[in-house]
């Protein structure tokens, strides 16, 4: 098959700041979930886009900031999560809800500003919208409606799952030298997964992969029906291998999707997994450099149902068994990403690899080119 | 000299058996695995739970045998199943190790040899404090710990519970270590988190457990 991006899509700096320019400061972006903003005042900060923002929790309201004081640009929240207000560390300039700027010094002389001046200064604020446990941002002056962006039935789907999402939940980061997209394309390809992963993941994970009907029955040619944003969101599922259920299965709640890998990848940059009807996996692949992505990674469980004392030893040995897999998805695609930056040839896709391809497909029309090789 | 029933087969076993032998104290009666394959381990009889016999429990007391897999909940949950069998279940400290006089140690502690403890120190059941470890004065560690060889829990630190601590870690002065917390390499904490911390070499980046 054709292939529709050639290596410098993934090695360009130019690529990359049009991706920043039309898809990242453009689409809806997953920056977090409500468990990790359940009181007032809880904080994420995170960089989004090359842009430094905290969602922030005031009386139950999740907003998002830029994370950068008006007076000298120092980071207003400096950890990764924590309590407390918008208040900047470097000479405590204080923000409320809206990011209005209310205080900068108990002597008003040290400042001097004119009645009035301080009216305006005020942080940026970006929209917010919660579907489910899931808070999407969007860094753009004039978002589009996320309605554009995900259908309804995703997302009532989403809504649903995620709205049964436990409070308590294990989060991590991975910085790994390899362009995001590759990330995305990894966990579209099925096939990699009896290879690549065939010692690992067996011993892991209860889900019969061949029965992936991805891996089959695809036409031999490529043609692309729809690269429109709400189909650049696709679902699967793949059935669970029978297996006696796991003991912490019964004290949660079991959704409709039990028995099933169902599979969420949220366009442009999330691998969302409800597995078993149990328990959440959710991936994002966040771009940093054309070469550098920063994979966010988290595990919850469905609300309890019983008294669960032991709740954290399986999402450990959920995150661990996650982290396992993907140590040899990283370690591949770095080597991946060491060969695009010296290869002159182009990729050669097969049958199986259509959702790369629909993948490859939105991004080009995301990026406002529909000719792959246009600015090659 | 007492008579003790050992439950439990893990890695700690040999370890166990051989304080126990050194200490002079307890006369082993038994050892209940999940599967006996042969009659007896270290001369000492294999019963599983059918072919156990039916044990004086005035006279027998029991030490569960575990390690810090699965952060430590294996061992616990087999330590609650034998307190249901109506078993006394006791501690046991190296007749290497140093601990302060008069301190109490609570059912299935474990003190490895050559640990230190100094007074006063509160160590919660369950626990177990391996070989060279120091647990320096008011120090408190909460139950199901597994505190490593080598670690250091400095004056006035709180360990909370179900936490595990791989081989030296150091928990400075007044530390609050959230409970679950596992560190799995040599550290040294000097400030109190604010949330369980799961520390492991296969991670990049810190690992944050949440539950509120």
């Amino acid at each position: 098959m054709r292939p529709l991006l050639s290596p410098h899509h993934y090695t360009s700096q130019a690529w990359f700041d049009t991706e920043l320019k039309t898809i990242f400061n453009r689409l809806w972006l997953l920056a977090g979930v409500t468990p990790m903003l359940q009181k007032h005042l809880d904080y994420r900060t995170l960089t989004l886009a090359g842009k430094p923002v905290v969602l922030q929790n005031h009386g139950g309201v999740i907003r998002a900031f830029s994370n950068i004081c008006r007076h000298r640009m120092a980071r207003i929240q400096s950890e990764e999560f924590g309590n407390r207000g918008l208040v900047c560390p470097y000479h405590h300039w204080c923000y409320n809800q809206d990011g209005q700027l209310t205080h900068t010094h108990k002597d008003p002389k040290v400042f001097n500003f004119a009645e009035g001046e301080t009216e305006d200064i005020r942080l940026t604020q970006y929209p917010v919208k919660v579907i489910g446990s899931l808070i999407f941002v969007n860094l753009s002056d004039a978002p589009l409606p996320i309605e554009e962006q995900f259908d309804a039935h995703t997302t009532s789907l989403l809504e649903t799952y995620t709205g049964q999402m436990d409070s308590a939940f294990i989060y991590t980061r991975y910085e790994g030298d390899f362009n995001w997209k590759t990330g995305m394309e990894n966990i579209k390809d099925s096939l990699h997964v009896p290879c690549l992963h065939k010692s690992t993941f067996p011993k892991h994970f209860r889900v019969d992969i061949a029965s992936d009907p991805s891996i089959h029955g695809k036409d031999a040619v490529y043609d692309s029906q729809n690269a429109g944003l709400q189909q650049a969101t696709t679902m699967g599922m793949i059935a669970m291998q029978s297996a006696p259920e796991l003991d912490w299965q019964t004290l949660v709640a079991q959704l409709d999707s039990k028995g099933r890998y169902q599979t969420f990848h949220l366009f442009p940059n999330v691998n969302l997994m409800v597995v078993d009807g149990t328990s959440f996996a959710i991936q994002t692949y966040n771009p940093l450099a054309a070469d550098k992505t920063e994979m966010h990674m988290m595990v919850a469980l469905t609300r309890p149902v019983a008294d669960f004392p032991h709740k954290p030893v399986v999402l450990w040995e959920h995150l661990l068994s996650d982290m396992t897999v993907l140590q040899e998805d990283i370690e591949c695609l770095e080597a991946l990403q060491r060969n695009l930056a010296s290869s002159d040839s182009d990729f050669i896709h097969g049958a199986y690899e259509t959702g790369i391809l629909d993948f490859h497909a939105a991004y080009l029309a995301q990026t406002g080119s529909s000719e792959p090789d246009a600015t090659r | 000299m007492k008579k003790l029933l050992i439950f439990g087969e893990s890695t700690s076993l040999a370890r166990l058996n051989h304080e126990i032998e050194r200490s002079a104290l307890y006369d082993i009666v038994g050892i209940v695995v999940a599967k006996a394959t042969t009659a007896t381990r270290y001369g000492i009889p294999l019963y599983t739970l059918e072919t156990l016999p039916a044990f004086d429990k005035q006279e027998v007391s029991a030490f569960i045998v575990g390690d810090e897999q699965h952060l430590n909940q294996q061992r616990l949950a087999a330590y609650m199943d034998v307190k249901r069998m109506g078993y006394a279940i006791t501690s046991f400290c190296s007749s290497s190790a140093s601990i302060a006089n008069g301190l109490k140690l609570r059912e299935n502690v474990f003190i490895d040899r050559d640990a230190r403890v100094l007074a006063p120190a509160n160590i919660g059941a369950n626990t177990w404090i391996m070989q060279g470890a120091q647990i320096d004065a008011d120090a408190k560690i909460g139950s199901s710990c597994w505190i490593g060889a080598q670690c250091v829990i400095s004056a006035g630190a709180t360990i909370g519970k179900n936490c595990t601590l791989g081989q030296g870690v150091v928990i400075g002065p007044g530390v609050v270590l959230p409970a679950w917390s596992t560190i799995h390499y040599p550290t040294t904490l000097t400030e109190s988190p604010p949330n369980a911390v799961f520390l492991d070499a296969r991670f990049r980046a810190p690992v944050y457990f949440f539950q509120k």
